[in-house]
């Protein structure tokens, strides 16, 4: 990796230094002799901000230090050099705190008549993009056939699960559904589906009661892949004890879906308890070859139950979009109803997928799902609960 | 004996030869439910003592007991 290195300051400044993703306990220590500073961990402190340290970021591999340019200097050396702890050094405000500080102004907030929260957070409203021509799977618990937001929309459905039809005698499917694949201009409510274009795809894989078997699962991809989708949206899982790996048959399945062109994206699942309790990503986004979708807030911080990327080898959280407080569509009079969980980011990361895919026909399987991690902005969380940052819809040129 | 209902996964360079593996998973006591040849996929149950012959065959890479699996959401 090449090394930054800006001319410094004179007098003291800020700079972020990348340290080796695998060791950065030792790249903490070299810093600290290099710099000749205190090593510190993430802190709010004001205080400690302030004070002539390093503030070690260690998640994701990276740490801020407030030095000269003498120090400075020895840093840049050290990155140079190429064999060490310390990957590069630049600094600060070309990294960190722009986008995400930006991000949280503009979305900040509830619902407005407009869009929801969750649509404006992720660019959605802003992009003229609207998932024309691309095709979005989105296997759950069914559908709402009779929504009167769907209406003379044209819908491709099949159930998968026995003796039930499509019609979702849940709401989570519709929820979904809702959010990926939701129109532009709903009749009674803000804006709350991304790519209102789009074909929709509903898969029926989980009962009226919310739960399934792997098998109708399968089936279910397998069918959407068949139907020519692009993207595949999967709300649903299992949790997993630490350390007991990915699936052999969803890794296989969803590299061969990614083969075909066809991006899997599954939410990461809602077994934590923040902050005493952070569970691993569940089956089957623990799959490498599945997008892992973490959930936030409205303030853009990750959600209490979201689970984190405590595994390797896939278990990591690939992505994040908003996951409290979702407004979408639901079956029965009402017929919408804010709920929370990470199978509310998944779609939305489903629709902006559809919005990228749209945007450039080369952005198909696995080079979609690194347009949408490089497209992310950068949250204040660690990687390991929110992946590269909130999913982007395509910025206009 | 009890069933296990599971997964088998059709070896990449087995996935032309799909119903040959299919047939074979049959004759290996594999009550087959579900053909899915875009993925390279077999979903069925077995007898639990016959487990060992199905990851056997030639032509099968992997063989999954199925889970179940939930909404996340509605929280």
């Amino acid at each position: 990796m090449p090394s930054t290195q800006s001319t410094p300051q004179a007098g003291m400044q800020r700079y972020l230094v990348l340290l080796r993703p695998d060791d950065p306990a030792g790249g903490a220590r070299t810093l600290a002799e290099l710099a000749r500073v205190a090593v510190v961990s993430r802190s709010d402190d004001p205080s400690v901000q302030r004070a002539p340290c390093a503030l070690v970021f260690d998640r994701i591999g990276a740490a801020r230090v407030h030095c000269t340019a003498q120090t400075w200097q020895r840093l840049a050396d050290a990155a140079a050099a190429g064999d060490g702890a310390i990957l590069a050094i630049e600094p600060e405000r070309t990294v960190y705190a722009l986008s995400a500080a930006r991000t949280a102004a503009s979305t900040r907030g509830q619902d407005d008549a407009g869009a929801t929260w969750g649509v404006r957070a992720v660019g959605a409203g802003a992009s003229s993009q609207t998932g024309k021509g691309i095709r979005i799977a989105v296997l759950d618990t069914g559908l709402d056939l009779a929504h009167p937001d769907f209406a003379g929309r044209d819908i491709v459905s099949r159930s998968f699960v026995e003796g039930q039809p499509v019609q979702d005698g849940h709401g989570h499917g519709t929820h979904c559904a809702g959010i990926a694949a939701g129109p532009a201009m709903p009749g009674s409510q803000p804006r709350y589906g991304v790519a209102g274009e789009a074909g929709l795809y509903v898969g029926k894989v989980l009962g009226d009661e919310g739960s399934g078997g792997d098998g109708g699962i399968l089936e279910g991809i397998d069918w959407a892949i068949g139907q020519g989708c692009h993207i595949i949206s999967m709300s649903l899982g299992s949790p997993v004890e630490p350390g007991q790996g990915h699936s052999v048959v969803f890794e296989t399945v969803a590299r061969r879906a990614l083969a075909a062109g066809v991006l899997i994206v599954a939410a990461a699942g809602n077994e934590s308890r923040r902050p005493e309790v952070i569970a691993p990503v569940g089956h089957p986004a623990n799959c490498p070859s599945i997008l892992a979708v973490a959930a936030v807030d409205a303030e853009l911080r990750v959600a209490a139950f979201s689970c984190a990327g405590l595994e390797g080898d896939g278990g990591e959280v690939n992505i994040a979009a908003p996951g409290v407080d979702i407004l979408s569509a639901w079956p029965g009079p009402t017929g919408h109803r804010s709920i929370s969980g990470t199978s509310m980011a998944a779609p939305f990361v489903a629709g902006v997928a559809a919005l990228h895919a749209q945007a450039d026909p080369a952005a198909r399987g696995a080079r979609l799902g690194e347009r949408l991690a490089q497209s992310a902005r950068t949250l204040p969380d660690p990687v390991r609960d929110v992946g590269a940052g909130l999913v982007q819809a395509p910025s206009e040129t | 004996m009890a069933q296990v209902r599971l997964t088998v996964v059709v070896r990449e360079t087995w996935l032309d030869r799909y119903p040959l593996v299919l047939a074979h998973c049959r004759e290996a006591g594999l009550v087959v439910e579900r053909e899915l040849v875009t993925v390279g996929v077999i979903g069925g149950t077995i007898d639990e003592d016959r487990l060992a012959d199905l990851a056997g065959i030639e032509g099968v890479s992997a063989v999954e007991p199925e889970r179940t699996n939930r909404v996340f959401g509605n929280r």
